[in-house]
């Protein structure tokens, strides 16, 4: 053993020209695709089942609709008939699918992005040291760091960017445009598992994981104090999430309720003199006996996507600003 | 082996300091050590080793004065290439095979010798397939100077490079390290607390002891300096040998033994002799740091004058 | 694993892997030529101990002029000492003339230390063999006769002076 050690030393010094070939991924990327292996597969299944989901969800209300077309069952002036409330009924399981259980996992998608991807990204290598292993390889740190982020980042923005586009599309064609259209856009579980939102979430709470995960060098705090962060955000933006875009104010005859589908902010009451009293005073109380007119201030559903968009904005920005000190605290 | 006027200094520190939340864990270090050297940072756990690697390795920012490696500031960016660094706990990405953590080596640096770094993971007789996680304390070691080796550095900075190693190891990794040595006129700097693994390796001598460096040079000037006395019991009074010049002297029995600083004959009813690499470290461990040289800046002159030879 | 044919082949020694010493042999031929031993504790620096053990090669016939000693690689790829030590050892052996280096190709020995009366058929050998039998006989263990060996040597040449001391 000793002697292969001394004389297979004679051919080391052509070693260079002998690298194994036939390596399609190299360098830098071949190590984080490497070291985001189980990431990149979590994103992958976690797409694949959700998109079946969505296409049963689909081919199912689908296949209702048509049911119900061919029946004249379609209409809910003949939901009373009881015949047509049967062949009505199997919509329930799409829906509840749709409603109940995926809008609740989208919602919740960004957090458990921020604690099980973002924040054990650079805790761990702090953790184990594997950050010392890094600054000892002839590569800039800030490269690795770079690359390090944008093979998740990137795998983040495309699986979100998938489902959140999938969810959109089965919610509009088969929810909203739906035999029992009902699922107003800015419910606590709608809004966050449409359009734009699930994508700005989840690439901020990667972002602030990251960051969370640098500063406090730990795994298991790392993710706790993520998780706390990105639900402590998320109640900010949704109570600043009315004044993202300018509310619709109207004065509509005495009770008339608010359009279907819209976001009711504040009502009351115009009294005679022309003062508006908000209903919460009226509650009990005389004060308001004498009102001509209501009042409401609300969201359309057409504010859907300006907020969104306004969000999405904000987000963004502080997920830049979250990177620039996690590249500014690595040293070069 | 280079001329040592061309070449400049594997690692030149110039009033070098590191702090930690208020507490220096080195300060007023001035030292050179010559690139082609094998140099032993020594000294007792917590004086200042790792500091003083992690520093060489940029791993850490100094507070204070200057160090260069290989004649560049400590920050240049063309060093990544030319120093490698095993840290002490051999960190490693527990969830890579063996195969995986070379490619590693082979994928971030440009110099990488494959053949090198394949040779010492079959020495140890490692699986290619192995996890890392699944590795012994000595194998892990293995594989972590194996990734230091491939990467065909100018200066090799090994913190407590063979701890975790059994004999047998040890001997074929410091076989492969001096090969290296002489081959590539590398550089090593290793510290340990294990001085025996030093012995016969080590050419020129760092010795930290509570942040400060002790002593700087060539190890054979060093000990030439020095002299490991014994003689009657009586002999050892508190003024029987020149303060200036006494380490540390013990008394056991009938006997004292004294190591001095000096290798000049003195007075008294002593026998000589120069001492060995573990006699002197053990004498200069073993003294209370305020004996010493460093700790008053007229002692510390012939500290520096060392480091000049 | 081809290996040149004026490549010194070196093997370690089994006992080498697990104590604080090496073996180092240089094969020419078949035949042994040189085996370098580093005892870490013996208290003689590792570099005296190649100059000593090169010329007790020398001495022996072991080596003879224009035999190759091993690089410095293939000595501390083996023995784990320090390769300083051994150019310092090889640069002492030229000083003293004994060997040479060749640029490129190794250093070889010039001169040998060999004496025809020391040689393993010479008559003060068959003299000593004899004298150790005859102390053996007397109940002498090997200790002994080291001891009584290594005190009559003292007492006849200079004792201030040993091999061992530097310089």
């Amino acid at each position: 053993m000793s002697m292969n050690v001394l004389t297979g030393r004679a051919g080391a010094t052509a070693s260079a020209s002998r690298r194994p070939t036939a390596r399609r991924v190299r360098g830098l990327l071949w190590l984080t695709l490497r070291q985001n292996r189980a990431v990149l597969w979590t994103l992958a299944v976690l797409v694949v089942l959700v998109a079946a989901d969505l296409l049963w969800i689909h081919i199912a209300s689908r296949h209702v609709v048509g049911v119900l077309r061919r029946t004249g069952c379609y209409y809910p002036e003949t939901w009373s008939n009881g015949q047509c409330w049967t062949l009505l009924s199997p919509i329930n399981r799409p829906t509840y699918w749709y409603v109940s259980i995926l809008q609740p996992a989208v919602t919740a998608l960004p957090l458990l992005i921020g604690v099980f991807i973002g924040a054990p990204l650079l805790a761990q290598e702090y953790e184990r040291g594997t950050i010392r292993l890094i600054r000892a390889q002839s590569v800039s740190p800030r490269r690795w760091l770079a690359s390090r982020l944008a093979v998740p980042g990137l795998a983040v923005l495309a699986a979100t960017g998938v489902l959140a586009a999938l969810m959109s599309w089965v919610w509009w064609v088969d929810i909203v445009h739906g035999p029992i259209a009902f699922d107003p856009p800015f419910q606590f579980f709608t809004y966050p598992a449409l359009g734009v939102a699930p994508v700005a979430w989840s690439l901020f709470a990667l972002a602030l994981g990251v960051l969370i995960g640098q500063l406090v060098r730990r795994t298991l705090p790392a993710m706790f104090l993520t998780g706390a962060l990105v639900a402590i955000m998320y109640g900010l933006v949704r109570w600043a999430r009315p004044y993202f875009y300018p509310l619709v104010d109207q004065v509509v005859p005495l009770n008339e309720a608010h359009p279907t589908n819209s976001w009711l902010i504040d009502r009351g009451v115009v009294m005679a003199d022309g003062s508006r009293v908000s209903t919460d005073v009226c509650l009990g109380t005389v004060r308001c006996d004498g009102a001509t007119a209501s009042w409401i201030q609300y969201h359309p559903a057409a504010h859907l996507v300006p907020i969104q968009l306004v969000e999405a904005a904000l987000l963004l920005v502080l997920t830049a600003v979250a990177l620039a000190v996690v590249f500014r605290r690595m040293r070069p | 082996m280079d001329d040592p006027t061309t070449v400049p200094p594997a690692l030149e520190a110039v009033g070098l300091g590191k702090q930690y939340r208020g507490d220096w864990a080195l300060r007023d270090c001035d030292f050179a050590v010559p690139a082609g050297r094998i140099c032993g940072v020594v000294g007792p756990n917590g004086a200042g080793k790792s500091t003083l690697l992690g520093l060489a390795a940029r791993l850490l920012a100094p507070t204070e004065g200057e160090l260069r490696v290989l004649g560049e500031p400590a920050t240049a960016p063309e060093l990544r290439a030319r120093v490698a660094y095993v840290a002490q706990d051999k960190p490693l990405y527990p969830g890579f095979t063996v195969a995986e953590t070379l490619r590693l080596g082979s994928e971030l640096n440009p110099a990488w010798d494959d053949e090198m770094a394949q040779q010492i993971v079959e020495q140890g007789e490692l699986k290619q397939r192995a996890r890392i996680g699944s590795l012994s304390g000595g194998q892990r070691t293995r594989v972590s100077l194996a990734l230091a080796l491939g990467k065909r550095p100018d200066l090799l900075l090994l913190d407590e490079p063979m701890a975790d190693l059994d004999p047998l190891a040890r001997h074929q990794l410091m076989g492969t390290l001096m090969a290296e040595a002489a081959e590539r006129g590398t550089t090593i700097v290793l510290s340990s607390h294990i001085l025996p693994e030093l012995d016969g390796v080590i050419d020129f001598l760092l010795l930290v002891q509570r942040g400060r460096i002790r002593l700087a040079g060539d190890l054979e000037d060093i000990l030439d300096g020095h002299q490991l006395l014994t003689g009657p019991a009586e002999a050892a009074g508190a003024d029987a040998l020149p303060a200036e010049v006494l380490v540390e002297q013990r008394v056991g029995g009938r006997r004292a033994t004294a190591l001095v600083r000096t290798g000049e004959p003195l007075d008294g009813p002593w026998e000589g002799g120069r001492p060995g690499l573990e006699d002197l470290l053990l004498g200069y461990l073993r003294a209370p740091a305020a004996t010493g040289p460093g700790t008053t800046p007229g002692e510390a002159t012939p500290m520096n004058d060392e480091v000049a030879a | 694993m081809v290996r040149a044919p004026d490549t010194p082949r070196v093997r370690l020694d089994p006992r080498a892997a697990v104590g604080h010493h090496s073996t180092i042999e240089l094969v020419k031929g078949r035949n042994a030529v040189i085996e370098y031993r580093i005892e870490r504790r013996s208290g003689v620096s590792t570099y005296q101990q190649i100059v000593q053990q090169t010329k007790q090669a020398l001495r022996l016939g072991l080596l003879q002029p224009g035999d190759k000693l091993p690089t410095a690689r293939e000595v501390v790829e083996l023995t784990a000492i320090n390769p300083n030590t051994v150019l310092k050892a090889y640069r002492e052996l030229e000083r003293e003339g004994l060997v040479e280096p060749r640029p490129g190709l190794g250093t070889f020995v010039r001169r040998s230390l060999a004496r025809p009366e020391a040689a393993a058929d010479g008559p003060l050998r068959a003299d000593l063999v004899g004298w150790v039998d005859q102390a053996r006989e007397a109940g002498l263990e090997r200790e002994d006769i080291a001891a009584l060996m290594a005190s009559v040597l003292e007492q006849r040449f200079d004792t201030g002076v040993s091999p061992a001391t530097p310089n």
